[in-house]
């Protein structure tokens, strides 16, 4: 019983490495569907780490970086100057906060550990177990009102509300197939958001501890003329 | 390139393996200690208090690893063996880090460890102190997954509202040094848990600690014992509106 179960795990691990290793060939391709915008291997604060003993890196918190979606403005949060000048404005949409910029906030004034908070914007956020590409609509307005996803980072388990799960044993930090994070932007407009990866080429899985990171690849679409149509295929 | 992805998936495997070769290893301890507790025996309507629900972490364990989940009767103060998963005899588990995220029972939630049983329970947290909180949330409030409630926003690998801070350098609760590095600092006031029980029942619960024997914040360290539960609660019976101490 034990061993018929491995053995269906082991067969599921090969599939899924094999249906991503096809992807893999051009990633950057594979994400792109026409309207939406893929951002590959956006450079985090790669100079940090959690712990001593990181080559290359230096034990101290990571720097956390804002993210326009209109331009892709990538805004560097290093020091109170930066930080006075930038967090309570609407010139950014998503903060990559946290360990290696893998804890994502979206701009918003009303919660304390939004970077945002006590700033100009609101913003809700939903998720859908759904693929990227089969979210098609944002849910109405009453979901994202009693959504109570406040960042989308770690998940602690299949119940979480975030994009990736680690374990310090296998040294994996994997995004979790099938979660579309829907924004309601501070301009009302809709969006939806796929974060896919924190390792530097996009890989489907790493079992390198030190795979350089954080790269962030994700991508995301903003429906313009304020409906909730989320489709980005034309 | 095949190999290299099979290489791959054998350490998955083996990853998979080692962690289920933990779970024999925890089988001694999440046997109930105590002798069968006859259902229903934890009293309405009264504080209770658990001290030191839990088992020692195997050894090697390291913070993240998605530990083996323990279980908990509210209704009949004990602890559930893993035999009873998919029965309605328990209403809490505790799982994933440190076995710190806790969930109801709910057996229509496939993410549910008592996914398929019968429990028909759920969890959700408030930001009130547990003498504030009087009136029963709306059943639609209560959520039906499993390790939901754990950490909280104000520390490292917040999960939202949560039940404790996780000071991840030791420095948002204490002064930075290594002993009050990685502790788990549970709030004791502006937090209260409230559940409904496998059986449909209420229950409001006030954490207190996750380290064996400590309940005073100043005495948590990395490596105080953990993590052992302590919590008091108040049950109420289906149907009610309110929680009451009588």
């Amino acid at each position: 019983m034990k061993m018929s179960s491995k053995n269906l795990l082991f067969h599921l691990v090969i599939l899924l490495l094999a249906g991503a290793c096809k992807k893999d060939e051009n990633p950057a391709a594979e994400l792109q569907d026409g309207k939406s915008t893929v951002i590959l291997d956006l450079a985090g604060d790669t100079e940090a780490a959690m712990s001593e003993n990181t080559p290359g890196k230096v034990k101290r918190p990571f720097n956390i970086f804002l993210f326009r979606f209109k331009d892709q403005k990538q805004i560097w949060i290093r020091n109170a100057a930066d930080s006075a000048k930038y967090l309570k404005t609407s010139e950014w949409d998503i903060a990559f906060t946290g360990p290696y910029n893998s804890e994502i906030y979206v701009n918003d004034k009303s919660y304390p550990y939004n970077p945002g908070y006590g700033g100009a914007a609101e913003s809700a956020v939903v998720l859908l177990h759904q693929a990227y590409e089969r979210v098609v609509m944002a849910p109405a307005d009453s979901e994202f009102d009693n959504s109570d996803i406040t960042k989308i980072g770690w998940a602690a388990s299949e119940s979480s509300g975030g994009w990736f799960f680690y374990s310090l044993s296998s040294h994996i930090m994997q995004a979790i197939p099938n979660r579309t994070y829907v924004l309601r932007l501070p301009d009302g407009k809709y969006a939806k958001l796929q974060l896919l990866n924190a390792y530097k080429g996009n890989p489907p899985s790493v079992t390198d501890l030190n795979w350089p990171a954080p790269y962030l690849t994700f991508r995301y679409y903003v429906q313009q003329d304020g409906s909730r149509n989320l489709s980005a295929t034309d | 390139m095949i190999t290299i992805h099979v290489r791959h998936a054998f350490k998955w495997v083996f990853i998979l393996s080692l962690f289920s070769s933990l779970s024999p290893g925890c089988s001694k301890v999440e046997e109930p200690e105590t002798e069968p507790v006859e259902a229903g025996s934890a009293p309405y309507n009264k504080l209770i208090t658990v001290s030191n629900f839990g088992e020692a972490l195997p050894a090697g364990s390291e913070p993240l690893d998605n530990l083996s989940p323990i279980y908990f009767s509210l209704e009949n103060k004990t602890a559930a063996p893993v035999e009873y998963r998919k029965t309605n005899r328990w209403d809490l588990s505790f799982s994933s880090t440190y076995r710190s995220f806790m969930g109801g029972n709910n057996g229509t939630d496939k993410n549910n460890f008592g996914a398929d049983g019968p429990g028909k329970g759920g969890i959700l947290i408030l930001e009130k102190n547990f003498d504030e909180v009087i009136d029963i949330p709306a059943d639609d409030l209560f959520k039906s997954g499993s390790a939901l409630i754990g950490t909280d926003d104000a520390g490292a690998f917040g999960q939202g509202l949560g039940y404790y801070i996780y000071d991840f350098d030791g420095r948002i609760q204490g002064d930075g040094s290594y002993d009050k590095q990685h502790v788990a600092y549970v709030f004791q006031s502006n937090r209260t848990i409230v559940v409904r029980t496998a059986k449909g029942n209420y229950a409001k619960i006030k954490m207190l600690s996750i380290y064996k024997d400590l309940l005073d914040p100043a005495t948590w360290k990395r490596d105080s014992p953990h993590p052992f539960f302590s919590f008091q609660y108040v049950l109420a019976v289906a149907g009610s509106k309110k929680f009451e101490i009588k």
